[in-house]
C-alpha cells in the first residue's frame, strides 16, 4: 500500500504540491487526474523517489521511497518524456532493465513487441512517439514491479493501443500483485480503467474516492412533473447538486440512494421519468462544484 | 544477481556506452607520445650520432616528450578529464535522464561511482597504453634507462594527479549547475578563478604598491609553466590533496543536489548569491585596472568608469545566466550591493594603502637580518630560472643598520609621493631600484623595492660599501667566484666578443677579477666610468654573470692582455665617426649647445671638437654608480669596431 503523509514539494517561488495526504490500496488502479500543472508528474515523481518532499511522508508499503533501493525495486517509473540511451534498440533498453530489475521478463517484452508490431533489434531514436510510449509501456510492465507509475500514460497512443494498453494492465492486475497509477488530464481516458480517482488541483487533492462509490452516490434525472409545487417538494426532498430546466423537462444531479431517489420521484407523479448514468467526468463537474471548484475550466 | 555483480555489470555498461571516448582519447595520446614522439627521438639520435647534443641531453628530451611541463600534454589531459566528466554526469543536467537514472533501485551514492570509476578507466587505460608504447620505442631505440624510467614514472604520476584535479572539478561543476553550459563556463570558472584572482591582485600590487618586490624570474616560471609541476617530487603533494579534498565535496555534494536542480543554472539557489559577489569582485576589478592601464592621464578616474562597467557588466551577465532570462537583471538587487561594496573596499585598499604594505618596517626586534641590493651598482646579466641578481641578498646580513633603515625610510616618503602619480610619471624616467630583505624572527622573509635615485642615498651607501657583507651581495663574484664557466665575453669600446680560453685561463680571470674588484672603492665607483665589462656565462644553468671593468682594474687587464685581449681604456676621438644622442628634449641641451635636433630628440654629432668634448660625459652603458641623466643616452660609431654602435649614458651635470 503506498500511505502519502502531508507531502509538499515547492520549486522556488512555485508551490507545486501542497499537503497532499492520500492511500493507494492494492490491487487498484489509481487514476490521478488534474489540469496541466496541478502536479501531476511532480507527485508521481516524489511517488517514484526522484524528487525529495520538502516535508511530509511518501511510504510504500510501510517504508520510505527516497533513496531506499529495496523499495523502489517494486516500482518502475514511466515519465511523460522517457528517456532512451543514444542509439539503443528496445532490446538493449531491455537488457538495460533486466539489470536493474531482477524479475524483468525478457522473454514477454519480445513477445509483446512482437504483437504490438516493434521490431525489437530497430533504434528506438527512429520510433514515432506512439511507438516509443509503446516500448515505455511494454518495459515498465516487463519489469513485473508491484507499482507501476505512469504519467500521462496515453498521450501519443491511437485508440486501438490505447485499448492494447488498457487490456494489459488489466491482464496483469489478474495474474499478479500489480498496483498501477495512472495519471491523466483526460478523464475518460481513466473511466473504463480506474477503481479509485484521485483528483490533483494547484497542488493539492481535491479528493480521493473509489469510482465505483461515486458512481453509486449521484445520479442524474430527467424528469417532468405535472405540479409546480410537487417540483419545489421534490427539490427540497433530495439532496440535489445540481438542476437544469429546459422547458418542462428537469435534469438533476442528485446525490444518495438509487431507489430512494426513485421512490421519491415516482411520488410526485411524475409524466415521464430516467434516471440516467453519471460519466466520470460529470461526476467530477458535480463534486468540485459542490466544492467551490469551476471544473469546467480545467477538465476536459 | 548480488548487488557487486550488478555494479560491475552497470560499470561495464558505462564503459563500452562511452566507448566512444576511449577511441577518441587514445588517438589523442598515442599521436602526442608514441607517434610524434618517435619523430622526436629519431631526430635527437641524428644530432647525438652527429655530436650535436650529448647522451644526457638526449635522456633529457626522451624524458621531456613525457613531461607534464609540456602544454600540450597537459592541454590534452584537461581537455580529456574534462570529457570523461561531462560524459559521465551529464544526466544531472538533464530532468528525462534523472526520472530514469534517480527512480531505478540504484542509491545515488553507487551511481556516482559507477561513473566516477566508468570515467577514470576511460582515461587512464588509452592514457597508460600510450605511455607504454613510448617506453617500448624507447627501449627498442636503446635510449631507455633506469633513471629515465623513475623520471617517466614520476612525470605520469604529476600527469593522474592533474588529470583527478581536473575531473574532480568538472564533476563539481556538474553538481553546482543545472546546465550543459553553465557547467562548462562553471568548470572554466573554477579551473581558472585562482589565476584570474592571481592576475587580478598582481594587477593592482603592481600599479598601487609601488614597494611590491617584482621577481621577474619568479613571473617567468609561472608564465611558462604551471607553478606546480615546478618540482615532481614536491608539488604533486598540493595536486593530490586538492583533489583528495574534491573527491571528498562531489559526494557531498550529489547526496544534496536536488533532481529539480535539472534545468536551473545554479543548483544550490542557496550559493547564487555568493558566487555572484565571488565573481563580480574579481571581474569589475579586473575591468576597473584594465581602464586604468588603457590611459595613460586621469588613470584614477578612468579606474571609476572600468569599475562601474564591470559592476553593471557582471551583474546583468550572471543575472541573465542564472535564469535565462534579460528581464531579471534587476532583480537581486542585495547581492549587486554586496559586490559593490566589496569592490570599493578593496579598490581603496590598494588605491590609499590601507593597510599599510608601502610604508611597512619590520619591528627592528623582529628582524634577524637584512640585506639592501642596489640596482644601479650591482652586477648584470641574462637571468635564468634558478638565478637573480637579488640572490645575493639571502646571505647579506647588514651591520650598519641605521644607514640601511635611513635608505627605507627615503624609499617610503618616495613611495608615498608615487601613490597620486600616473604610471607614465612614475616610470617615465629610468630610476634606480634599492631591493631590501628582511629576515625576521620567525623564519619569514620579506621583501621591498624602492625607487630611488643613487643620488638621494650617496651617504649612506659610503657606509654600506665599506662591508663585506654588502659588497658580496652585489658583486656575488666576489663571495664564491663563479663556477662552471662555459664562455667569457668581453665587451669594450669597439668589441663584443667570445673569448676563447682554456678552464685555467677562466679561473685566472675570476681570479684577478675578484681581486680587482674587492679593491674598488666608493669614489671610483660613483665617479669614474667603467671602460668595459666581463660576461660569463654558466653552462648548464643558461645564464650569464655580467661585472664593469674599470682601468683601474690592472690585474684583470693584465690576464686579458696575457690571453691575447686588450682592452680598450680610452675612445680615441679620432676613431669616432659619429656619436648620436637620443631623446634630448631641447637644443639647449648641455653637451650639445651648438648641434641641430633633428625629429624624435636626436641630435647627430660629427665635429670633431664637438666629439672630443662629449667623449669625456660618456658612461659605459647602465653601470656603476656614476650619476648619468635618467633619458638621455648616446650611441658611438667608430671605424673599426665588432659592433655596429655602443650606447653610453651621460654623465649628470
Amino acid at each position: 500500500m503506498i500511505e502519502v503523509s502531508g507531502v509538499q514539494k515547492r520549486f522556488a517561488e512555485t508551490q507545486a504540491i501542497y499537503n497532499i495526504s492520500t492511500k493507494i490500496q492494492e490491487g487498484q488502479v489509481f487514476g490521478l487526474v488534474g489540469t496541466n500543472g496541478a502536479g501531476k508528474s511532480t507527485f508521481l515523481r516524489i511517488l517514484s523517489g526522484v524528487l525529495k518532499p520538502d516535508s511530509g511522508a511518501v511510504m510504500i508499503d510501510g517504508e520510505e521511497v527516497y533513496e531506499n533501493e529495496a523499495v523502489k525495486r517494486k516500482i518502475f517509473f514511466i515519465p511523460d518524456e522517457q528517456y532512451f540511451f543514444p542509439n539503443v534498440t528496445a532490446k538493449g533498453m531491455c537488457d538495460y532493465y533486466g539489470l536493474i530489475y531482477p524479475e524483468f521478463d525478457r522473454d514477454k517484452f519480445m513477445r509483446w513487441m512482437k504483437r504490438f508490431g516493434l521490431n525489437g533489434e530497430r533504434k528506438i531514436n527512429t520510433f514515432s512517439k506512439g511507438m516509443k510510449r509503446q516500448v515505455s509501456m511494454l518495459l515498465g510492465i516487463c519489469a513485473n514491479t508491484k507499482y507501476l507509475f505512469c504519467d500521462e500514460t496515453f498521450d501519443g497512443l491511437d485508440p486501438v493501443m490505447r485499448q492494447a494498453v488498457k487490456s494489459l494492465l488489466a491482464e496483469e492486475i489478474i495474474n499478479r500483485d500489480f498496483t498501477p497509477v495512472i495519471s491523466s488530464h483526460n478523464l475518460r481516458e481513466l473511466e473504463d480503467i480506474c477503481d479509485h480517482v484521485g483528483l490533483l488541483h494547484k497542488g493539492g487533492i481535491l479528493f480521493s474516492r473509489d469510482l465505483e462509490d461515486m458512481k453509486h452516490q449521484i445520479y442524474k434525472i430527467q424528469c417532468v412533473i405535472r405540479e409546480k409545487d410537487a417540483e419545489l417538494e421534490l427539490l427540497k426532498e433530495l439532496k440535489v447538486v445540481k438542476s437544469i430546466r429546459a422547458g418542462s423537462l428537469l435534469t438533476i444531479t442528485v446525490r444518495g440512494n438509487r431507489e430512494e431517489i426513485i421512490k421519491k420521484v415516482e411520488a410526485k407523479e411524475p409524466l415521464f421519468y430516467e434516471v440516467l448514468p453519471l460519466s466520470l467526468e460529470e461526476i467530477f463537474i458535480s463534486e468540485t462544484e459542490g466544492v467551490g471548484y469551476d471544473v469546467k475550466r480545467f477538465v476536459f | 544477481m548480488t548487488s557487486k555483480d550488478l555494479y560491475f555489470k552497470l560499470l561495464w555498461r558505462d564503459i563500452s556506452s562511452r566507448a566512444w571516448l576511449a577511441i577518441i582519447l587514445l588517438l589523442m595520446f598515442m599521436i602526442r607520445l608514441p607517434v610524434r614522439g618517435l619523430a622526436v627521438i629519431e631526430m635527437n639520435l641524428l644530432y647525438l650520432d652527429e655530436k650535436i647534443i650529448t647522451k644526457k641531453q638526449l635522456m633529457t628530451e626522451v624524458v621531456a616528450w613525457v613531461s607534464s611541463s609540456s602544454v600540450v600534454l597537459l592541454f590534452l589531459i584537461i581537455i580529456g578529464a574534462a570529457l570523461c566528466a561531462f560524459t559521465g554526469f551529464a544526466y544531472l543536467h538533464s530532468r528525462k535522464q534523472l526520472d530514469v537514472y534517480h527512480s531505478i533501485p540504484i542509491k545515488r551514492g553507487k551511481l556516482l561511482t559507477i561513473e566516477y570509476v566508468g570515467g577514470l578507466i576511460l582515461f587512464l587505460v588509452p592514457f597508460l597504453a600510450a605511455h607504454i608504447f613510448y617506453i617500448v620505442i624507447c627501449m627498442s631505440k636503446g635510449i631507455y634507462t633506469g633513471a629515465a624510467a623513475v623520471q617517466i614514472l614520476g612525470e605520469i604520476a604529476v600527469e593522474c594527479s592533474v588529470f583527478l584535479l581536473v575531473y574532480h572539478v568538472a564533476i563539481a561543476a556538474i553538481m553546482l549547475t543545472g546546465r550543459l553550459l553553465v557547467g562548462i563556463a562553471a568548470f572554466v570558472v573554477i579551473t581558472s578563478y585562482p589565476y584570474l584572482v592571481r592576475q587580478v591582485v598582481m594587477g593592482y600590487v603592481q600599479c598601487y604598491f609601488s614597494t611590491y618586490y617584482t621577481n621577474f624570474v619568479d613571473n617567468y616560471v609561472y608564465v611558462g609553466r604551471f607553478p606546480v609541476f615546478e618540482d615532481t617530487g614536491i608539488k604533486i603533494l598540493p595536486l593530490l590533496l586538492a583533489a583528495v579534498l574534491l573527491a571528498v565535496l562531489t559526494p557531498w555534494l550529489y547526496k544534496r543536489r536536488p533532481s529539480e536542480a535539472a534545468g536551473r543554472s545554479i543548483a544550490f539557489r542557496k550559493i547564487e548569491p555568493w558566487v555572484k559577489v565571488l565573481l563580480m569582485i574579481p571581474v569589475t576589478m579586473g575591468c576597473g585596472i584594465f581602464a586604468r592601464e588603457m590611459s595613460s592621464f586621469n588613470q584614477d578616474g578612468w579606474m571609476i568608469v572600468g569599475i562601474i562597467f564591470g559592476l553593471l557588466a557582471s551583474h546583468c551577465l550572471i543575472e541573465t545566466i542564472y535564469s535565462y532570462d534579460v528581464k531579471s537583471v534587476l532583480s537581486h538587487k542585495i547581492s549587486f550591493a554586496a559586490g559593490c561594496v566589496g569592490v570599493v573596499l578593496l579598490v581603496a585598499v590598494f588605491r590609499f594603502d590601507l593597510i599599510g604594505y608601502d610604508r611597512y618596517i619590520p619591528n627592528k626586534d623582529n628582524v634577524a637580518g637584512m640585506g639592501i641590493y642596489i640596482e644601479q651598482l650591482g652586477m648584470k646579466g641574462y637571468y635564468g630560472e634558478s638565478f637573480s641578481p637579488v640572490n645575493g641578498l639571502e646571505d647579506m646580513h647588514l651591520e650598519s643598520t641605521p644607514e640601511a633603515y635611513q635608505i627605507i625610510d627615503k624609499g617610503i616618503e618616495r613611495a608615498e609621493q608615487l601613490r597620486d602619480l600616473t604610471d607614465e610619471e612614475k616610470f617615465g624616467e629610468y630610476t634606480n631600484f634599492v631591493y631590501v630583505r628582511y629576515k625576521l624572527k620567525n623564519g619569514r622573509t620579506v621583501m621591498r623595492q624602492y625607487m630611488l635615485p643613487l643620488t638621494e642615498i650617496q651617504k649612506e651607501l659610503q657606509v654600506l660599501f665599506e662591508e663585506d657583507s654588502f659588497r658580496d651581495g652585489i658583486y656575488p663574484i666576489l663571495k664564491d667566484g663563479i663556477k662552471d664557466v662555459s664562455e667569457v665575453i668581453l665587451n669594450d669600446a669597439v668589441s663584443e666578443k667570445p673569448m676563447k680560453l682554456s678552464d685555467n685561463e677562466i679561473t685566472a680571470i675570476i681570479e684577478a677579477y675578484r681581486q680587482d674588484a674587492a679593491q674598488l672603492t666608493f669614489e671610483e665607483l660613483t665617479n669614474v666610468s667603467p671602460v668595459g665589462d666581463l660576461s660569463f656565462t654558466v653552462s648548464e644553468e643558461w645564464y650569464s654573470q655580467t661585472y664593469p671593468l674599470y682601468e683601474s682594474f690592472e690585474n684583470t687587464l693584465a690576464e686579458l692582455k696575457k690571453d691575447g685581449y686588450e682592452v680598450i681604456t680610452e675612445i680615441d676621438p679620432e676613431q669616432v665617426t659619429e656619436i648620436e644622442l637620443n631623446n634630448v628634449e631641447d637644443d639647449s641641451y648641455g653637451p650639445v649647445e651648438n648641434a641641430e635636433m633633428a625629429e624624435g630628440g636626436i641630435v647627430k654629432i660629427t665635429d670633431k671638437k664637438e666629439i672630443k668634448k662629449i667623449i669625456p660625459q660618456l658612461v659605459w652603458d647602465g653601470s656603476a654608480g656614476v650619476a648619468t641623466d635618467n633619458n638621455v643616452y648616446a650611441v658611438v660609431y667608430m671605424k673599426s669596431s665588432d659592433v655596429y654602435g655602443r650606447f653610453y649614458s651621460i654623465r649628470a651635470d
